[in-house]
């Protein structure tokens, strides 16, 4: 997720960025904030919950993928880990590692962490595709492990260098220091709870948003490809001021309170 | 344990120089002089990460040391491609006056030395692969180490492409006598452009070591143990309070590092090719039954 702010007309946008899902959208509104030249700020705030869910990620598909371990050593070795060193999967092996995936799936109580899984299963899949096998169709469980291994290392070096491009691709210049902590959120969380919305990543940026309009007079606007959160824009802005914004209209509304704005202050 | 002598003996190579430049055919003692001078500076590398360690109290120091520096003698001894880089390296160091060949032939060391890091840091990637499986450890310590193996990587690529266009565009273009000063302030030039890169490098490289020493060493009973490398990598092995304080001070220092390299040289962190055509057949298919 990134955060950018605009000093110069008050408005601040958020956005998540890495939600491949989403990239369209997100590559649109990305070209959008590119084309108007505006100068763009990074929030402190962000930087820590960025690598907080690049973290809670890769956690969650390793803890995964010590399961499957678990798994295949009670499915191919009766529970000894030392037979795995001798242990072949074959094709007929592959419904057994997805059941255990969705299994996995299904006990998570995150979609971070749900996407995370799935991932990984397709994973599983197509490295055992791609492996090389036996005449018999065999391939090694212990090389199959430790290339899934790899695979999910190789994903948080991506997901880090993703965070590294997004930043430069805003031309994201200083830090703009923020303390979200101070801000009580509970009214807001009670209210979006009783809809059934709880995000803790969504609730941290809009905590730094009613930060910065308390203490900096910003007015904030928070650009979101999730759906969910956009459905609740009534009530977050008006328990926090903090207007939520799809993506893809972002910037008009932006432009639209500018101009708004402009008159105003002229008269003033 | 090899991966880990051979990976740090690899990546310490470019940041250490103590030597003479010769001219000429350099005779096989000098040469032997010019390695026993790496060996040095790597004797000082462990001991300075060991000595910053807090060890389990059935470790001694000085037999830990004695044994890197064994495996760093196996290995020296072994690897002839090694110690031949090591050798070219420090007998082309940019050093005023250097001719074009020196330059040239530092450059393609560098490059050399370049696909080596890359490839003992793919090996120790998998075996890290590995140790995360089987180990109850947070999974991102051992996703940060890949990490760190990366950046160590990008940094040797960084340093040869960086050293090509530096001596390319300030000193081979400089030729004849009347151009002295500026190829000596080219090479002057030079060592400034990299000096950021490698004292963050250099303390990169230290705190990753130190961090996979302490995880290693608590979970083997004596030094043999620690020498064959330990079954598996247990967290009530350890004091979690001293592994955390590694883990944050390796992470702070890496992500200083990244950044740093991002500023010079971007391109070096351009997307791993994660999404191929089967891929994304699958995940669809994935997709659709996880829907129905």
């Amino acid at each position: 997720m990134s955060a950018r702010i605009y000093p110069d007309v008050s408005v601040l946008l958020t956005l998540d960025f890495e939600q491949e899902p989403l990239l369209r959208k997100c590559t649109i509104f990305k070209d959008a904030v590119q084309r108007t030249s505006l100068t763009c700020y990074l929030l402190s705030s962000v930087k820590s919950v960025r690598s907080n869910i690049a973290n809670e990620v890769v956690e969650a598909g390793g803890n995964a993928l010590r399961g499957l371990w678990h798994h295949l050593s009670m499915y191919k070795g009766a529970g000894l880990p030392r037979i795995l060193e001798n242990a072949k999967l074959v094709e007929e092996d592959l419904p057994s590692i997805q059941s255990f995936f969705r299994q996995k799936m299904i006990s998570q109580s995150r979609n971070l962490s749900k996407s995370q899984i799935q991932i990984v299963e397709v994973w599983a899949i197509d490295v055992f595709r791609e492996m090389e096998t036996t005449s018999k169709g065999q391939v090694p469980v212990l090389d199959y492990l430790k290339r899934l291994s790899t695979l999910l290392n190789d994903y948080y070096v991506e997901a880090k260098n993703a965070l590294l491009r997004t930043e430069n691709d805003l031309r994201l210049t200083d830090e703009e220091n923020v303390d979200p902590k101070s801000i009580d959120m509970s009214e807001l969380e009670n209210a979006l709870k009783q809809v059934g919305f709880d995000d803790k990543e969504d609730m941290d940026h809009i905590a730094c948003l009613v930060w910065l309009k308390r203490n900096k007079g910003y007015m904030p606007i928070f650009a979101t490809t999730d759906r969910a959160l956009y459905e609740q824009k009534d009530v977050v802005f008006e328990k926090t001021g903090v207007i939520v914004e799809d993506a893809l209209y972002a910037l008009g509304t932006y432009r639209s309170l500018t101009q708004k704005a402009w008159p105003i202050s002229k008269i003033d | 344990m090899s991966t880990l002598v051979e990976h740090s003996a690899n990546a310490s190579v470019t940041i250490e120089y103590k030597g003479k430049i010769k001219y000429g055919r350099i005779p096989h003692w000098i040469r032997e002089k010019q390695l026993e001078s790496y060996y040095n500076s790597m004797e000082t590398f462990y001991s300075e990460c060991l000595e910053d360690l807090i060890l389990p109290k059935r470790f001694d120091k000085k037999e830990l040391h004695e044994i890197l520096m064994e495996s760093l003698r196996n290995f020296m001894q072994h690897d002839k491609d090694f110690t031949g880089l090591v050798t070219k390296l420090i007998e082309n160091y940019p050093t005023f006056p250097m001719d074009a060949k020196t330059a040239f032939e530092y450059i393609i060391a560098l490059k050399n030395l370049n696909a080596r890091v890359a490839l003992v840091g793919h090996k120790s990637n998998e075996e890290l692969g590995w140790d995360a499986l089987r180990s109850d450890l947070p999974f991102v310590i051992f996703s940060n180490l890949c990490l760190s193996n990366y950046t160590i990587s990008y940094f040797h690529e960084y340093k040869a492409k960086a050293t090509q266009q530096h001596f390319r565009h300030n000193y081979l273009l400089t030729r004849g006598r009347s151009n002295l000063r500026a190829r000596k302030s080219a090479i002057d030039n030079y060592f400034q452009m990299m000096k950021p890169a490698e004292d963050l490098f250099k303390t990169l490289l230290k705190t990753q070591l130190k961090l996979w020493l302490f995880i290693t060493l608590s979970n083997s009973e004596n030094a043999k143990e620690f020498l064959e490398a330990p079954q598996s990598l247990r967290a009530d092995k350890m004091d979690k309070e001293y592994l955390e304080k590694l883990k944050v001070e390796h992470e702070s220092v890496l992500e200083k590092m990244r950044y740093q390299l991002y500023n010079v040289e971007p391109t070096l962190f351009n997307p791993i090719d994660l999404h191929r055509p089967t891929e994304t057949m699958w995940k669809d298919m994935v997709l659709v039954r996880i829907t129905q």
